[in-house]
């Protein structure tokens, strides 16, 4: 008895073992593909993630798993997708522009572009600094005049985007101004804060409930730390057409392991492309206050190799930042 | 009051059709099914149909997702009672005298309490709900980092002397909780704390593992050392099952003080249903005719905090629907499903789609009714669980444990520190220590902490500005109140 | 309190204030900041101070509280239990060390018949039949209804077209 039962689990090990490759992918997909997150689950990547998951299970007809593997600004999860296999069945979605930026505001080892194969990106998002109405400062030139005149009396805060907050301190840097700056840890506790005048300005991105706020009246905009236009609000200037040195690039895309054979990542770019375009994925993402927008894998990539020259030259113009 | 009369007869009238019911129907279950299960939660189940709910309408997805979250809350009470494992930081506290209450042969009753306690909450709630809603939305933006920190240190206090025992043995776990919420990357300024160069725990540690190691982990090492109550393999009795009538009056008023506290701080953003929670075990405490009980088997600290955390689901969906603010992750995913269906909550959306907010109350009145008539029935099932014997039992709540665990983050740290934790938990216990306040100050420190550091930020440093106001004042008198009134008073009687 | 009890509580006391000790010393590498800019190593730091504070408190009470009775003889039913416990221990520890390898329904069998085994059943049919069961009923529950992605190999691509 003992020995059928040595025998079989002999058996049972060296097949689960080998996880062997004998179902060659002759076809592309023929197994179920995992979508990695390195963000929270509720959050907006995860959210748009699954739209998508939705659309390339229709395309592909592959289930789509997503998983999310949160923290340390997406490394956590970006690690873990680098160390599977290049086949194509692990795809990060992610914040990839602010991924890249992280490590250099973390001062830990950065990513490199080498390491990914980009997909494509499907939504850029932008940053705007908000302010309660009942301010006395309404247009962005005033918010600037009224923190000169008063140094080390305004608080600003940041939605859980690094960049965002160290793109307002350059802002400062340049207008020689002073101010305090606070960190929250999601777009929804910066807009509640906001929101009730906990802080005197904020920023957050496109679709977070500050934003839908703001559609509502409910809070003024100063300005687009970005470098494109708000939708809602196409009177809202952003910083490139000010004139300032720095601007934020958020821009959520999907990227797979380097060395990803390249019909594999063609396919995903295409099913991407057509998915972005899909009428009601287009529709549900305009509701939200998002743009659809797709760029393929080159584009993106120009975008990433943009992020990761301005980030360390923004670090190193901010060392004049003061304080309150 | 009419429009709320109104509103709510003609949400019942288009929410009682067959499809919306089996929407009902099937959250609960899932739901349930999700609390039992460790690790998943309402979260995971939430996510996972997201994108199934996109076929559906509105409607039917928020009753779905109601419907899960009550679900999971509830399932996450039957294994603390039974099994003395939290399925989430609510339940907690549900665990210290539920498990007690199991362990004496009384499991149905705290069942059968906790499901009643649930759907009484749950009723004041979404009553609650439907009033404040409409005309007290503004109460959650009044709370920012200083009136975040008051919170998380008053709710520290009550948790400190809740349990019984050494007020030192409590302050030592409750100072380990906080010191392990400090390990990961610090989220204010990104530098590395106590990682040690081990990338997974840059995200710091977390509530699950931590949690499934030092109650269930633990749980199972105690009881293969034999240092637990055998359970009793003989078939309970029916009178058994059901609370006695004392028991039953001295919970009634319980749940009801439970679910007024845990309505209204379910209410403010944050973990705060979980200090709900504590809060009403420390009260029930205080007002009970039998102190001596609690931590060995008393009702009332199953039923008020039971009520407490189940109110909590209802106040949580006021800054949803009245400001489209979430305030915890499940809520941001039932933001996400609105926000998909190309609604965004808000005020807006409470004058524009009035009927889709009062067919969903309406369903989650009918989804509470559901749960209690689904739950009740299966104390006698969920008892006999009990009876298995333990040598297949303990396995199987191990991998459980391991396979749960693994499930939310795929990720192996997350496995090690089950393992880790199970043998912390195991040796703290059979030291005599409490780890209740451990593993709720792993979650309240960061909460306090990061208040703490962003009030003094935005007040350029002065602590008198992050003190003195309005909300926060009140809350640390009347704090300080709860602690030496007693003792004032116990100083009176001597004289 | 007897003679095993109190080493028992000495121990667990001097364990925790050398935590304590490990945390606060881990603190002093980290920026403090000030009280208007608190960095991240401040709240640490305090911390590790009431902890330090805390646990010597303990550790004194502990040790005033002299033990007194005899020293009971550990039982060998008692041993083997410890046994028990280690072993439980080293299946939880083991099953994320060879998840990635042998991948999911593997290692859930392999640890969830060895802890069966730790136990002395009666039958080791039912025990391996119930750790396949398990194995395998988990993987569905969890890869097909929950759509949770699992290390999977051979065997589980087997499962989950068959599933499909």
């Amino acid at each position: 008895m003992k020995k059928i039962l040595c025998v079989l689990l002999a058996v049972l090990f060296v097949t689960a073992f080998w996880g062997c490759p004998l179902w060659a992918a002759e076809k592309y997909p023929d197994k179920p593909i995992t979508f990695v997150v390195p963000l929270g689950t509720g959050g907006m990547t995860d959210i748009t993630a699954r739209l998508l998951a939705e659309k390339f299970k229709a395309e592909l007809g592959q289930p789509v798993l997503v998983v999310n593997k949160p923290g340390a600004n997406g490394l956590i999860g970006i690690k873990y997708a680098l160390g599977q296999a290049a086949d194509g069945y692990t795809v990060i979605v992610s914040i990839l522009t602010d991924n890249f930026a992280a490590p250099y505001f973390q001062e830990v080892e950065p990513l490199n572009i080498k390491d990914l194969a980009f997909i494509g990106s499907y939504m850029p998002q932008e940053r705007v600094l908000f302010t309660p109405p009942d301010k006395p400062y309404k247009t962005f030139q005033e918010f600037i005049d009224f923190a000169r005149k008063n140094p080390g009396k305004i608080s600003v805060g940041s939605g859980a985007v690094q960049w965002a907050l160290e793109v307002v301190k350059s802002i400062a840097v340049k207008e020689s101004l002073k101010m305090k700056y606070v960190m929250f840890k999601s777009g929804g506790e910066a807009s509640t804060a906001i929101l009730g005048s906990h802080v005197d300005a904020c920023e957050t991105g496109t679709g977070t409930p500050a934003y839908q706020a703001a559609r509502e009246g409910k809070l003024n905009l100063l300005v687009n730390l970005g470098k494109e236009t708000v939708p809602f609000f196409p009177q809202t200037k952003n910083l490139k057409q000010l004139g300032y040195p720095f601007y934020t690039i958020v821009e959520y895309g999907m990227a797979v392991r380097a060395g990803t054979p390249e019909p594999i990542v063609k396919k995903l770019t295409e099913t991407l492309k057509k998915v972005s375009q899909d009428p009601e994925v287009k529709e549900k993402m305009i509701q939200m206050g998002l743009t659809p927008r797709f760029l393929d894998g080159k584009a993106f990539e120009v975008l990433i190799q943009d992020t990761v020259k301005s980030v360390p030259e923004l670090i190193k113009y901010n060392k004049a930042v003061q304080e309150g | 009051m009419w429009e709320i009369t109104q509103g709510l007869l003609s949400g019942f009238d288009a929410a009682l059709t067959p499809l919306y019911l089996f929407y009902a129907l099937a959250g609960t279950i899932l739901g349930t099914i999700t609390g039992v299960l460790p690790g998943l939660g309402p979260l995971g189940a939430m996510a996972i149909l997201l994108s199934f709910t996109l076929k559906m309408d509105a409607t039917a997805a928020m009753i779905l997702f109601a419907g899960i979250y009550y679900g999971a809350m509830y399932g996450g009470s039957t294994t603390s009672i039974l099994l003395n494992i939290p399925g989430e930081a609510a339940s907690v506290v549900t665990c210290i005298d539920g498990y007690q209450m199991s362990q004496k042969g009384r499991a149905g009753a705290a069942l059968a309490v906790a499901a009643v306690s649930s759907f009484i909450a749950g009723t004041i709630s979404i009553l609650g709900l439907t009033v404040v809603a409409l005309y007290l939305s503004d109460i959650a933006l009044r709370f920012g980092p200083s009136e975040f920190l008051a919170i998380g240190v008053c709710g520290l206090m009550f948790l400190i002397r809740m349990t019984g025992g050494s007020l030192l043995q409590s302050l030592i776990m409750t100072l380990i909780g906080m010191a392990l919420g400090t390990v990961g990357i610090d989220f204010l300024t990104g530098a590395e704390r106590f990682t040690y160069g081990i990338n997974e725990l840059g995200q710091g540690i977390e509530f699950l593992p931590v949690a499934m190691g030092i109650f269930g982990i633990a749980e199972v090492l105690l009881s293969v050392q034999g240092k637990e109550v055998p359970k009793s393999a003989r078939k309970v009795r029916l009178r058994e099952l059901l609370p006695t009538r004392k028991e039953w009056k001295r919970s009634i008023p319980s749940m009801f003080r439970g679910s007024f506290m845990g309505f209204f701080m379910g209410l403010v953003p944050g973990p705060s249903p979980i200090i709900a929670t504590f809060v009403s075990y420390f009260t029930e405490k205080r007002l009970s005719k039998h102190p001596e009980e609690f931590g060995r088997g008393a009702i009332e600290a199953v039923a008020g905090p039971e009520a407490a955390n189940n109110a909590a689901v209802g106040g949580a969906y006021v800054p949803l629907f009245a400001l489209g603010i979430p305030f915890t992750p499940a809520m941001a995913m039932v933001l996400g499903a609105l926000m998909l269906h190309g609604l965004t909550p808000g005020p807006n959306l409470m004058k524009e789609k009035a009927d889709l907010f009062w067919i969903v109350i309406a369903s989650m009145y009918i989804g509470n009714f559901m749960l209690i008539v689904l739950n009740l029935p299966l104390v006698n099932v969920f008892v006999n669980i009990l009876r298995v014997p333990q040598r297949t039992l303990m396995p199987i709540i191990v991998l459980l444990c391991l396979i749960g665990v693994y499930s939310v983050n795929a990720s192996l740290l997350d496995l090690l520190l089950l393992a880790i934790f199970g043998f912390i938990g195991y040796v703290l216990r059979r030291a005599g220590f409490q780890v209740a306040p451990l593993i709720l100050a792993l979650v309240i420190g960061p909460m306090i902490e990061t208040s703490l550091r962003q009030a003094l930020k935005i007040s350029g440093g002065n602590l008198a500005e992050v003190v003195f106001r309005p909300i926060c004042l009140s809350m640390y008198v009347a704090t300080l109140l709860c602690f030496t009134v007693p003792l004032v008073l116990k100083w009176i009687r001597h004289r | 309190m007897d003679r095993k009890t109190y080493r028992k509580q000495i121990i667990i006391s001097v364990a925790l204030f050398g935590f304590s000790l490990f945390y606060f010393l881990s603190t002093l590498h980290l920026k403090m900041g000030t009280p208007r800019n608190m960095g991240p190593g401040f709240v640490p730091a305090m911390l590790g101070v009431l902890l330090l504070a805390s646990t010597a408190f303990h550790l004194i009470r502990v040790y005033r509280a002299l033990p007194s009775g005899e020293e009971t003889e550990r039982s060998p039913e008692e041993a083997k239990n410890y046994w028990a416990v280690a072993g439980i221990l080293v299946c939880t520890a083991a099953f994320p060390l060879i998840l990635e390898t042998v991948k999911f329904i593997g290692s859930t069998f392999i640890v969830g018949f060895a802890m069966l085994l730790l136990w002395k059943p009666r039958n080791l049919l039912f025990s391996f039949l119930l750790s396949l069961g398990m194995a395998v009923g988990c993987f569905l529950l969890f890869s097909r209804f929950f759509g949770v992605a699992l290390p999977s190999g051979f065997l589980e691509q087997l499962l989950f077209r068959i599933g499909a």
